[in-house]
């Protein structure tokens, strides 16, 4: 290829990139005048109505792309949203377009577009419901590990200082205002009868409670635990002592750290606990987990 | 000359005939008794690191051949291909062992104004037909043919833009191509309708067999066939609503005509109707395909001819698509 060729080829790519760079730019532009604007400095050929037509095409479309993936990732915060959903799905579209072609990776920030809107001040238990949903949507995608039973010979042979349990894939502790797992749950078509008779429909155990408790007090949950059981997500409230215990986990505490506020009586019954319900990977050294 | 790796062995004689699965239908799948010859599932939808999906598409595989189409690659975008997401789709690929893999010759990634990290339009966005434009499209498809260690197939778009500046006809865009990169096409009929109507043919079905007159046989590995909403005002969008149109069958029959039997897929992704009445869809295909068979036995003309041509394929010495294929396959 000569030169002159070369630069003629490179910029011909820039003009397509240009172009598409304009188009895209379009459509997430917030406003549909600015969408115009953006689709003209592209070349769409033909009448002002044909180029019209089909911005309103590709905007619509993405619109109800956004709406169905909204929809099949938060159910429940989307129902509770009513006829506002659309709305906040055509916002969150725009503010926080989707960076990979699977769209079941978009919609992360959901819970804090919500926890952000004013209009929605008064109500912070719905942001952690899209929390609960967003957790739930990544545990069951989560990638497939069973609990390493090898590991557990590093208890005998290494010091508490150097080791870290690894909780599975998908395991996530939620926090969200009091009341956001009230909110979640009698919003999510489950009623409690069915659950206390172990039909436990959507994954949500409350009847289960070795790990989780209503607080003492009374008070509402402010924290919930989210995690995989075979295919299906579960969710069920914990104490402040157990969110703070698993949060430590999560963040890889030391397990010497994890042995002066263990939830239970004994490591022995913590762990028995955790690989039971299928929430622990496996235990490694702080070498293994760098 | 053999075209298998596009996914269509023209040795086999016998056309196959198949319909996308979408998730209302996983039950249905899983308890039919007779199910169509192969399924066609979009790639994405089975992207997830582990879980149902995993498990879910085994299940299918185990009963029948699979189709991955994908709707996500954007493989006309200038600032290229998602390393990530062809990794994750050549995953698949290993695990599924599919007949055949394909996307469209669409766009869909670039980076804000602003910005350097890409967004993903979500949407099949349209090409240029400009030298520039089958450059990059070349380049990512194959990018993608080299990740995948396979020939792709990849689909002609129903667009809603042309651009002032297209200066290619879409047919001998796409013939190139496939000449420059060995993959194959896979022809959507109901796309050409789409597009011949939005551009205010008279004759749309006229206007749809001229563009499958001008493509090269050779290298169609699969047709689509489908139906959308008919629209009083604005464009006519490929939403695959509904039944297979008459215009679409028309067309397909001609393309027999044309091109040959082919694998064909019933496309349905919205409103979808019953299980029984999709495959139903699909069984309409083959008889439309038997019978240009039963009509054409004595005068098939070999895969590879083109229009009116019994001979050597209309993309000329040229074309090294099928010599690559062969070497994909082998």
């Amino acid at each position: 290829m000569t030169a002159a060729a070369s630069l003629t080829a490179s910029s011909g790519r820039d003009t397509e990139a240009a172009r598409q760079q304009a188009i895209v730019a379009a459509l997430f532009a917030p406003e549909r005048a600015a969408a115009r604007a953006l689709v003209a400095g592209a070349g769409v050929r033909g009448t002002p109505e044909a180029m019209e037509a089909g911005l309103g095409a590709y905007r619509g479309n993405g619109i109800a792309i956004a709406e169905r993936a909204l929809q099949a990732t938060y159910p429940v915060t989307f129902g509770l949203l009513g006829e506002s959903a659309e709305s906040a799905a055509a916002h969150l579209w725009r503010a926080d377009p989707p960076r990979t072609g699977d769209l079941a990776d978009w919609g992360a920030g959901f819970a804090d577009w919500l926890a952000a809107q004013p209009s929605l001040a008064d109500w912070p238990q719905l942001a952690g419901c899209a929390r609960i949903e967003w957790a739930r949507h990544c545990a069951e995608r989560a990638v497939d590990a069973g609990f390493d039973v090898g590991s557990l010979a590093l208890l005998g042979t290494h010091a508490p200082d150097v080791l870290r349990l690894r909780l599975r894939p998908g395991v996530a502790v939620i926090r969200g205002s009091a009341g956001f797992y009230q909110t979640w749950l009698d919003s999510s078509g489950c009623d409690q009868g069915r659950l206390a008779r172990g039909t436990a429909a959507c994954g949500v155990d409350v009847a289960v409670r070795d790990l989780s408790t209503t607080s003492p007090s009374g008070t509402a949950e402010t924290a919930v635990l989210v995690w995989r059981e075979g295919f299906a997500p579960r969710t069920e409230p914990l104490d402040a002592h157990r969110a703070d215990w698993l949060s430590a986990v999560a963040a890889g505490a030391p397990l010497r750290v994890l042995l002066e506020t263990l939830p239970e009586a004994d490591l022995e019954t913590v762990l028995a606990s955790l690989i039971s319900r299928g929430l622990l990977l496996d235990i490694v050294t702080h070498e293994d987990n760098a | 000359m053999s075209v298998r790796g596009i996914g269509f062995d023209p040795a086999d004689a016998r056309p196959r005939f198949g319909v996308g699965l979408r998730h209302p239908h996983y039950t249905d799948f899983a308890e039919a008794a007779t199910l169509p010859d192969f399924v066609e599932v979009h790639s994405e939808n089975f992207f997830a690191p582990g879980g149902a999906s995993h498990a879910l598409i085994d299940s299918v595989r185990a009963r029948c051949n699979v189709s991955l189409h994908g709707v996500g690659l954007g493989l006309g975008s200038a600032v290229g291909v998602d390393p990530h997401h062809l990794a994750r789709l050549a995953e698949l690929v290993a695990r599924v062992e599919p007949m055949r893999v394909s996307d469209h010759a669409c766009f869909a990634r670039a980076p804000l104004p602003g910005q350097t990290v890409p967004v993903h339009g979500a949407d099949l966005l349209p090409l240029a037909f400009t030298p520039a434009s089958l450059d990059i499209l070349c380049d990512n498809v194959s990018r993608a043919q080299d990740a995948l260690r396979r020939p792709i197939l990849v689909e002609n778009l129903s667009a809603y833009w042309a651009f002032d500046d297209d200066c290619i006809a879409e047919p001998e865009f796409l013939a190139s191509l496939c000449q420059r990169t060995g993959c194959g096409l896979l022809l959507d009929l109901n796309n050409l309708v789409v597009n011949a109507t939005n551009a205010g043919e008279a004759d749309v079905f006229a206007a749809a067999c001229r563009f499958v007159d001008a493509l090269p046989a050779a290298a169609i590995g699969e047709y689509h066939v489908a139906g959308c909403t008919p629209v009083e005002s604005g464009p006519m969008i490929d939403d695959h609503s509904r039944p297979v149109s008459d215009v679409v069958w028309a067309v397909y029959a001609h393309a027999l005509q044309v091109i040959g039997p082919r694998p064909t897929l019933v496309e349905w992704d919205l409103d979808l109707p019953p299980w029984g009445v999709l495959l139903g869809e699909a069984d309409r295909a083959r008889a439309v395909a038997d019978e240009f068979l039963r009509l054409n036995s004595a005068v098939t003309a070999p895969v590879g001819a083109g229009p009116g041509q019994t001979g050597p394929s209309p993309m000329g010495a040229g074309y090294a698509g099928a010599s690559s294929l062969e070497q994909a396959s082998a």
